[in-house]
């Protein structure tokens, strides 16, 4: 249907509707009026209390002890320049863990064989744009040398978490942040993947990481 | 929330890792030194008030909003169809999916999809459709309908889940949960990375910003917007918001209304198709905005329920819900909001009767997390039931029946006598099947009995009281 004639009918509903508080006023913006405090320990008790684990620093001991763990050699990544621990990946590579290209090939064609590389792979690195302390939440996004694959798709999510981006919580955040339409895509990540589906028992890991580990960088 | 010990024995690394830092190190080295209370960040009485002004507000200036969140779907590089009614959006989608021949599609959970009845469609086109959410693949695999909004296989145990994987998968029987769980990740994981298009539903949309986002506790949603190389959103019309601000305080108020979470697991914003230079993500991001009688329903005294941000919290609390399930409403949406909507959406005759497949006890008003006046809106559908629609003048009775079930302990055994006294009225027992309770969708999995003449409870009532 043509947009004009489908928002014409829309238009003519509106006119009838007989909503309750007419003319419905936006609320505007929220302003919240908190004190300055630290939030950090905030985050790590909401963080927590959705079974993520936390860790302190030393990004790659955790990365390495992870894929120890796991029995693996290869993960997916961002690319070192969005990751807020110097060096990172190439410490990886010097201990011979292999990661997996997370840029699609030019050719669209090329996209599903390249995807399904990532079947077997155990671990994912990322780094949150943004973590909320109300929620346990990190936020990552699309762009330019950073994968959306690479945080949902592996097992295991290790997150690096700068805690200058740690916000009260994603609404106090959102009045912040400017045109969120920029990036393509915004994720906001509040635990591990899980499902009470199966007779409501909670069970982890159905499509994204079962385990999600937040390494805190100050 | 109880946490299963195997989860929590590999997180802190008994199975043989290195604790470089051990969970709750960190924690503790902050504890008693939190300042407030963290349901204080969001003030939850204050926030559900400014969801509902939100939600009012968008839905007063609808056309304005859509207009201006088409406008920015475009700017963001993707494309905007406009569908009337199902026909036309499954005609729509088709011609989207359909530039390949024999597709594979992948879907997260959407209640618009299935209103619109998209899978067979799709499937009568040629195409291949893989339902991604555990509970909706589980329908699938059962051929079913999804009975609950937000946990759609409620009324399978996880021994019928066994039986079906086992049936359907080629596996080997097993009824443990968490086995069911990996058995559906490494199966459903193939067609996450090879299907050719995904197609998602729209929790939020947000007219500033051209953005939809998908909320799953699955990662579902986002990995069917994130992999395919088509990601097409179907989005009732009124699922928008003015601001991304505005979005934030209604996933706030979903989550803690949907689960009692304070944010579902993902909340995936998403913004057009991926840009120059993203290493991945769709090319293509196709919007289509569906009417499908939601203008009917605007313009009608039931305008209200479009300010619904589908949350099922009604559905839990309704006791002729928790009585009956959501198949017995044969609709899409169930419960006190789908009484109110679906007579509104479908062909009114059709659904005209779930207005009165309420006790009007009120609950789910006071559960509502956008305020929405569900007892006085299930009144004017039963008004305009009666009064539009001949058949079901008889309804009358019926409505005294409920008003009656409301007062009593057991609901449903009232229901049941209900049933039985205008099973007596329309003297034939198959009025069961079609109403109040139209049971398409229950009767093809579970029989449902029509209710006996006289019930066991009754006849040793009458027979002892007349000895
Ligand atoms: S009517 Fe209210 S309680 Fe029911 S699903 Fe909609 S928002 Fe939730």
């Amino acid at each position: 249907m043509e947009r004009s004639r489908f928002l014409g009918t829309v238009e003519e509903a509106v006119g009838a509707a007989t909503l309750p508080g007419l003319p419905a006023p936006h609320p505007g913006r929220a302003v919240p009026d908190l004190a300055e405090v630290d939030l950090t320990p905030h985050f790590i008790e909401a963080f927590e209390l959705l079974d993520g684990v936390v860790h302190w620093g030393a990004a790659l001991e955790v990365i390495t002890g992870i894929m120890t763990e796991r029995g693996t050699e290869e993960f997916l990544s961002w690319d070192q320049e969005h990751l807020p621990a110097d060096g990172l990946l190439s410490a990886l590579a010097e201990r011979g863990y292999r990661r997996i290209s997370t840029t699609l090939p030019a050719d669209p064609e090329g996209r599903v064989p390249h995807q399904m590389g990532y079947m077997d792979a155990r671990v994912g690195i990322s780094a949150a744009v943004a973590a909320f302390a109300e929620s346990g939440s990190v936020v990552v996004t699309s762009g330019p040398g950073r994968s959306r694959l690479a945080s949902v798709i592996p097992a295991v999510h290790v997150v690096l978490v700068p805690t200058d981006r740690i916000f009260r919580s994603l609404s106090h955040w959102a009045a912040q942040v400017e045109s969120p339409g920029r990036l393509a895509n915004l994720m906001v990540i509040s635990g591990p993947s899980r499902t009470g589906d199966i007779e409501l028992t909670l069970t982890r890991g159905v499509h994204g990481p079962g385990e999600i580990h937040a390494v805190l960088l100050q | 929330m109880g946490q299963p010990v195997t989860f929590r024995r590999r997180a802190v690394g008994e199975m043989g890792t290195p604790k470089p830092a051990a969970v709750g190190r960190a924690a503790r080295r902050f504890m008693g030194k939190r300042q407030w209370a963290i349901d204080d960040f969001t003030p939850m009485e204050e926030t559900r008030d400014r969801a509902r002004m939100i939600r009012l507000h968008t839905l007063a200036n609808l056309h304005r909003y859509l207009g201006q969140f088409a406008d920015s779907v475009e700017r963001n590089g993707g494309t905007v169809l406009w569908a009337a009614d199902a026909a036309e959006a499954n005609r729509l989608i088709s011609e989207v999916v359909g530039r390949k021949e024999g597709s594979l599609v992948i879907k997260s959970k959407s209640m618009v999809t299935e209103e619109l009845d998209l899978n067979a469609h799709l499937q009568g086109d040629g195409h291949t459709v893989v339902e991604t959410d555990l509970g909706e693949f589980i329908v699938q695999l059962a051929e079913d309908h999804p009975s609950h909004i937000i946990a759609p296989v409620m009324h399978l145990t996880r021994q019928d889940i066994g039986a079906l994987f086992h049936e359907r998968l080629e596996i080997p029987y097993t009824d443990d949960p968490e086995e069911l769980n990996a058995v559906a990740r490494r199966h459903l994981r193939r067609f996450f990375l090879s299907a050719d298009v995904g197609i998602s539903g729209v929790n939020t949309g947000i007219a500033e910003t051209g953005s939809i986002i998908t909320v799953t506790n699955e990662g579902n949603g986002w990995l069917t917007t994130a992999a395919p190389r088509t990601h097409i959103a179907v989005m009732g019309m009124e699922r928008l918001v003015p601001t991304f601000e505005d979005a934030a305080t209604i996933v706030e108020v979903l989550a803690r209304s949907a689960t009692g979470q304070r944010l579902s697991v993902y909340t995936n914003v998403v913004s057009g198709p991926r840009r120059p230079g993203d290493p991945d993500g769709p090319d293509e991001f196709v919007v289509v905005i569906v009417d499908n009688g939601r203008s009917r329903v605007l313009s009608t005294d039931a305008s209200e329920i479009l300010a619904c941000i589908r949350c099922g919290a009604c559905l839990n609390v309704c006791p002729v819900f928790r009585e009956v399930g959501g198949h017995a409403y044969g609709q899409v949406y169930p419960g006190p909001v789908g009484s109110v909507l679906a007579p509104g959406l479908a062909d009114f005759t059709e659904a005209a009767d779930l207005p009165f497949a309420s006790s009007l006890c009120g609950a789910c008003r006071e559960v509502c997390p956008v305020r929405i006046d569900i007892p006085k809106l299930l009144v004017h559908q039963r008004v305009r039931a009666i009064r539009e629609n001949d058949p079901f003048r008889w309804l009358g009775p019926g409505l005294k029946l409920y008003g009656q079930a409301a007062k009593r302990p057991r609901v449903w055994k009232s229901l049941l006598a209900a049933g039985r006294v205008a099973g007596r009225m329309k003297g034939r027992d198959e009025w069961f099947h079609r109403l109040p309770f139209h049971a398409k969708g229950w009767t093809q999995s579970r029989d449902f009995p029509a209710p006996a003449r006289q019930s066991f409870r009754q006849w040793w009532k009458e027979n002892r009281d007349g000895t």
